[in-house]
């Protein structure tokens, strides 16, 4: 150790001064400089297992894997050397012996180290005539991931997250050197509120992803930056889709969520419930136009017909009930500047008063100290500080509603807790008056509404959410709107004109 | 089979170690031996004792060739299969051994008295090849050696 002072080294040609304790891919790493890797990662511990991150050294003999190496001062280091790139060709030679090299099929093709390192370091003529061995290919660890086992590099990345990140070992490595293969315990199911992560986390196609597997190849995705709207943590997430997919209404098509490194907020992990949260985005509930009802049945209109027809409806209320008869419920799911434009419209022109931000926390919901929080809904401290909240409860709401006392409800937003299916139905929302929905999927609550908006989800408008920590993070919209679905803050602003009312300026 | 300690075992190993995971290796050892090999009754069981997952004594009893993990023969003979062994004749002798026993590598004689396995190194490589019956080392290892150590355990043991 060399006390307290920060050690200087270089690293092909650049200098740099680190931590004490650091090691010398950490310094690369700041500087910028990749050098290859399998095994190692930032967040798991240090097993210098792969031997692909050899670096040279100066003054030392042999070559030393950076990931193990504690920064020195003094040190110069070089990663680019023929020596190292020679060690770096031999090291693919070993993991390539037994290696399907089955690219063309594998889900990982296009965003795999092997590959990308056989490219740059690879490239020789195979000198391995003996007959590979063969391994168990298509072998169903839990409901989420499939494993390869000809692929496995052995890296034990998957088992380090279990044991270290998520905290229970659910995988192992088994057997020893060629015959060693990566499993649950014998009999055992891969269940685990992370488990997607281990399939980012795996550098080949040896865990993959049954939802995501075979759908693209990931070099026709297009990446965007969103934070994940299933819980109150707002895990910062990378969107993959690809815009013209060929399929759905309006060809662009979400494929995966991935977490995205932000050390305040979520490190580099997400939960398997925000991942697959995915799947609604472009679910076939998704509400694709206008609609409103007439007598039995539910017809789609233009927006313009919509809006009017809405303002209409709610300015007879007032005329004739005043606005106590019209109650208003924003779920936590929008968006701050969607609740801001909610209560400028209903709260502050309208003078709406039975105002409710959706149901309480349910207390017996999952919550563990990593990432998920029993608040399933993204922005609840947002809605708080636009100051929305503090009226009415929704269950006060729903009664004044069901006994006929309220002529209008006004209901902003998607319940997400039942878009993705883990809690039970909010109240059936049933009553005589007239029920606007403006919201981006359909539910049970439908049948009873006179009026459907349809509004975009949150990765399809900029908006902010403030999590539970009240933590605001910002974000563009990264997909176009699913079928004529329009941002709920210009749903709004429409109303108030249809209105006569100039809320920007309230 | 019984393969559980008694209190005296698991004291007298847990008294040896500063944290009651490293005793994995020293409680397999007890099991193999009582048991003649680690069940998955077993791995469970020391799993519970030195507190962690059933996965990681899996870990540890796949990666040893001298745990088993089925009842096997009375006597384990594993020959060493790496490079310097190879180089001087492990090869044949694995040959004679599959003979003289009929059996192949991994199976056990019909009468239960001998199962067959290989091993990477057994550590005497100055005296290559070398072959490890139960828990003596032959090395180096003749033909005649073998025959002489099979013809007593089949007096002794049969
Ligand atoms: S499955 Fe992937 S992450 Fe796990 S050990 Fe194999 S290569 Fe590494
Ligand atoms: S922990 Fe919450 S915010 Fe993070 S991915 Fe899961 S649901 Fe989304």
């Amino acid at each position: 150790m060399t006390g307290k002072a920060m050690p200087t080294l270089t690293i092909d040609g650049k200098s740099i001064s680190v931590k004490p304790g650091s090691t010398v891919i950490q310094a690369a790493d700041r500087l910028g400089i990749f050098i290859p890797r399998f095994c190692y990662h930032p967040a798991l511990s240090v097993v210098g297992s792969c031997r692909m991150c050899m670096v040279e050294i100066e003054r030392l003999p042999k070559l030393q894997t950076a990931c193990t190496t504690p920064a020195v001062d003094g040190m110069v280091v070089h990663t680019g050397t023929d020596k190292v790139r020679d060690a770096r060709r031999s090291i693919l030679e070993f993991l390539l012996i037994n290696h399907p090299i089955d690219c063309p099929v594998c889900d990982k093709a296009g965003e795999c180290f092997l590959q990308d390192y056989y490219m740059e370091y690879g490239l020789y003529t195979s000198r391995y005539l003996e007959e590979r061995w063969n391994k168990r290919k298509v072998f169903v660890l839990g409901p989420t991931i499939v494993m390869d086992e000809e692929r496995c590099v052995l890296c034990s990345r998957c088992v380090r997250f279990f044991d270290e990140v998520s905290g229970v070992k659910r995988l192992g490595i088994f057997e020893r050197s060629a015959e060693s293969y990566l499993s649950t315990y014998p009999g055992e199911v891969l269940n685990d509120p992370y488990c997607g992560n281990v399939v980012d986390l795996c550098p080949v196609g040896a865990l993959t992803d049954r939802d995501f597997r075979f759908e693209q190849r990931v070099w026709m995705l297009k990446h965007g930056d969103a934070v994940c709207p299933f819980c109150a943590r707002g895990c910062n997430i990378t969107v993959d889709y690809n815009e013209k997919s060929g399929i759905q209404i309006n060809d662009r098509r979400v494929y995966r969520f991935r977490p995205r490194y932000n050390p305040e907020v979520n490190g580099y992990w997400m939960c398997d419930t925000g991942r697959y949260g995915c799947r609604t985005v472009d679910s076939p509930e998704r509400i694709t136009e206008p609609l409103m009802r007439e007598g039995k049945r539910i017809i789609p209109v233009v927006w313009e017909t919509m809006i009017k027809k809405t303002a209409l409806r709610i300015r007879e209320v007032i005329d004739q009930d005043g606005p106590e008869c019209i109650g208003l419920i924003v779920y936590p799911s929008v968006t701050c500047e969607t609740a801001g434009a909610a209560k400028r419209l209903f709260v502050e022109h309208l003078g709406v008063r039975n105002v409710s931000t959706g149901f309480p926390v349910d207390p017996s919901a999952y919550e563990d100290d990593i990432l998920i929080r029993k608040d399933r809904f993204p922005n609840r401290r947002g809605l708080e500080e636009a100051g929305l909240s503090g009226g009415r409860d929704a269950e006060w709401i729903l009664g004044a509603w069901g006994k006929g006392e309220l002529k209008l409800l006004y209901v902003i937003g998607d319940d997400l807790p039942r878009l993705l299916n883990k809690q039970k139905p909010s109240p059936i929302f049933e009553a005589e008056g007239v029920l606007i929905l403006q919201k981006s999927t359909a539910g049970p609550e439908d049948e009873f509404a006179r009026m459907i908006l349809p509004s975009v989800m949150s990765l399809e408008e900029d908006g902010t959410f403030i999590n539970f920590e009240g933590k605001a993070q910002q974000f563009k919209a990264v997909v176009s709107p699913f079928g004529e679905s329009l941002g709920s803050g210009d749903i709004l602003a429409r109303l108030a004109r249809a209105l006569g009312l100039d809320t920007e300026t309230a | 089979m019984e393969y559980k300690l008694t209190e005296k075992e698991i004291d007298s190993i847990f008294a040896r170690y500063p944290d009651k995971k490293a005793a994995l290796l020293p409680i397999l050892r007890v099991i193999q031996t009582k048991a003649g090999y680690i069940s998955p009754e077993a791995e469970k069981y020391a799993a519970e004792l030195i507190v962690v997952q059933p996965a990681r004594v899996h870990e540890v009893v796949t990666f040893y060739s001298w745990f088993r993990e089925k009842p096997e023969g009375k006597n384990l003979i594993l020959v060493c299969e790496s490079i310097s062994c190879s180089l001087l004749g492990s090869e044949e002798i694995l040959g004679h051994l599959k003979k003289t026993l009929g059996i192949d590598v991994g199976e056990t004689t019909p009468d239960k008295l001998f199962t067959l396995g290989t091993v990477e190194c057994l550590a005497h490589c100055d005296a290559s090849p070398s072959v490890m019956i139960n828990d003596e080392i032959l090395a180096p290892a003749t033909i005649e050696a073998i025959e002489r150590v099979i013809e007593e355990k089949r007096r002794n043991t049969g």
